[in-house]
């Protein structure tokens, strides 16, 4: 689905992420697009839907939540990183790595609340010692120790479309937006509904909002 | 569905899995080392100890290499030292090893045009001493600055390896003893070495205290410590072996130096060990206050009510 963009001239984009956590129900459908988009290593999950049982029988209930990388307005991955490769974009929120910078030290991986950076320390596909036809043309996009994370699909964000856990999910439980954007519908819903950050009492101001 | 497929993305206490025997191993040689070389400085010891804590740093930064995932592109790692304390850490070490050389190097090479007790040499030694000072102290401000383990997140944690680096560079020193000229019975190095261990002790304590207070990830941190699989290797390893034996061979067997200074080395190696293992995160914050599971939590009888309440209703509609 293509996104609607309010790009006026010298406007600053800030992208969210809202996650309806009345619409979510733990189909992990957005963490297999993830892997079928990105190529990512066997283990490793960008984006992912952890779930909590709540309740005792016979009022058992449980919570979803999807998971991924905030990118956050002041990510506390991206000061630690010893070699700059850790960077958030300028003229928007989207923090990425540089792998050909990074040293795979690790350090962004602990610093991260969200536990949303991984580091592969080998190159090895899902069956065994030979990758697949489709693991060796999607393993390109990695190196194995260094550094990954959700990129927020930028490859896809860049030509105004939509990140592809997004474009997947069948219950449309997460919508993307310009929070900048007072007009843009991620702005209008967290203004509607009651809503959380993750962990905001830590101080990274993640840009990702759950709709209670 | 998610039952089966999601079995580990569940949203309970999580510990780090990043960093173990190498980072502790690193942070044990750099640490030792370094405060060996202040305490060589400071105390005016033998040349053989400056050389002993250049060979730990040496050796730690080559552990380090092995820890990183590219370590081809280590030299990047001082590019960002306004931000990084690791970044920062590396262009201290590059400079100790650099002028602790230097400094150290007139005793080995008699040759050179400087000597240790010129001005320069003098110089060059507490320049190095400076930067080993700060190589001690920012492995606790790295760790420290991690918001998302608040076991580390903490101003006890620099405090505390500090404190360790001093009493690992005491144990080198007690290692070493044959090196020093001092007479029988328990020398200036002996009590030094008891201090060190005793405060060290309370300090361990008092940090696992605050930590055990601050409840939730950081009290579960303090759990760990005490449960298997790691509470044989804190209770014997660091609190026996590492603090209560070296304290009692250092006061009462004088001869037994070289021993208690190897078990204080195991105790601190096993401390950063154990401190880094037990690393929990935060736990992703699931259930928020302004979820409303009211309607959920409804009793059996409640249920019953709302029932013969839809049925009575059912039933007038009918009629």
């Amino acid at each position: 689905m293509a996104l609607s963009v309010n790009s006026a001239e010298g406007r600053t984009v800030k992208w969210g992420v809202a996650v309806d956590l009345k619409r979510c129900v733990g189909c992990q459908s957005c963490t297999m697009a993830c892997k079928a988009e990105n190529g990512t290593p066997p283990g490793v999950f960008w984006t992912r839907v952890i779930e909590k049982e709540e309740g005792t029988y016979p009022f058992a209930y449980t919570v979803f939540m999807p998971m991924r990388c905030n990118h956050c307005s002041e990510p506390p991955c991206v000061p630690v990183c010893p070699t700059g490769a850790s960077y958030q974009r300028a003229h928007d929120n989207v923090v990425l790595v540089d792998q050909d910078q990074c040293v795979g030290c690790h350090a962004c991986v602990v610093a991260c609340p969200y536990e949303a950076r991984f580091v592969p320390d080998n190159a090895r596909g899902y069956y065994g010692k030979h990758t697949t036809p489709y693991e060796e043309v999607a393993f390109k996009k990695w190196q194995a120790g260094t550094a990954q994370k959700c990129t927020l699909c930028v490859h896809r964000l860049d030509v105004g479309l939509q990140p592809a856990c997004i474009d997947t999910c069948p219950t449309r439980a997460l919508v993307i937006g310009d929070l900048n954007d007072a007009q843009s519908e991620i702005s209008k819903l967290i203004q509607q509904r009651p809503r959380f950050q993750p962990r905001a009492e830590l101080g990274a101001e993640p840009n990702v909002y759950y709709l209670t | 569905m998610a039952q089966g497929f999601n079995a580990g993305f569940n949203a309970e206490f999580k510990c780090q899995q990043e960093w173990g025997w190498l980072l502790s191993i690193w942070l044990f040689l750099s640490g030792s080392g370094c405060g060996l070389f202040v305490l060589f400085k400071v105390l005016d010891l033998p040349i053989f100890f400056a050389l002993l804590a250049l060979g730990s740093i040496v050796l730690g930064g080559a552990v380090l290499l092995l820890e990183l995932g590219s370590p081809l592109r280590a030299w990047r790692g001082m590019s960002r030292i306004r931000t990084s304390w690791l970044s920062r850490g590396v262009v201290f070490v590059c400079f100790f090893i650099l002028t602790g050389l230097l400094s150290v190097a007139p005793a080995l090479v008699p040759w050179l045009p400087w000597d240790g007790a010129s001005l320069g040499g003098r110089a060059l030694g507490w320049i190095a001493a400076l930067c080993a000072l700060m190589i001690v102290l920012y492995p606790g401000f790295f760790l420290a600055k991690n918001r998302s383990i608040p076991f580390w997140n903490t101003g006890w944690l620099p405090a505390v390896l500090v404190c360790y680096a001093a009493t690992g560079a005491s144990a080198m020193i007690l290692l070493g003893s044959a090196y020093l000229k001092v007479g029988e019975g328990l020398h200036p190095f002996d009590s030094l070495a008891a201090v060190l261990i005793v405060v060290n002790g309370i300090l361990v304590g008092v940090y696992l205290l605050a930590m055990h207070r601050a409840g939730g990830p950081a009290k579960e941190s303090v759990r760990l410590l005490n449960a298997p699989p790691l509470s044989w290797t804190f209770r014997v390893g660091v609190i026996l072996v590492g603090i209560l034996l070296p304290l009692l061979l250092v006061l009462w067997v004088p001869s037994a130096v070289v021993l208690a200074g190897l078990c204080m080395l195991a105790g601190s190696l096993l401390f950063r060990y154990c401190v880094l293992k037990v690393g929990v995160y935060v736990p992703p914050a699931v259930v928020q206050e302004g979820m409303d599971f009211s309607r959920l939590n409804r009793t059996g009888t409640d249920l019953e009510r709302e029932y013969a309440g839809m049925a009575a209703q059912r039933a007038g509609g009918r009629g």
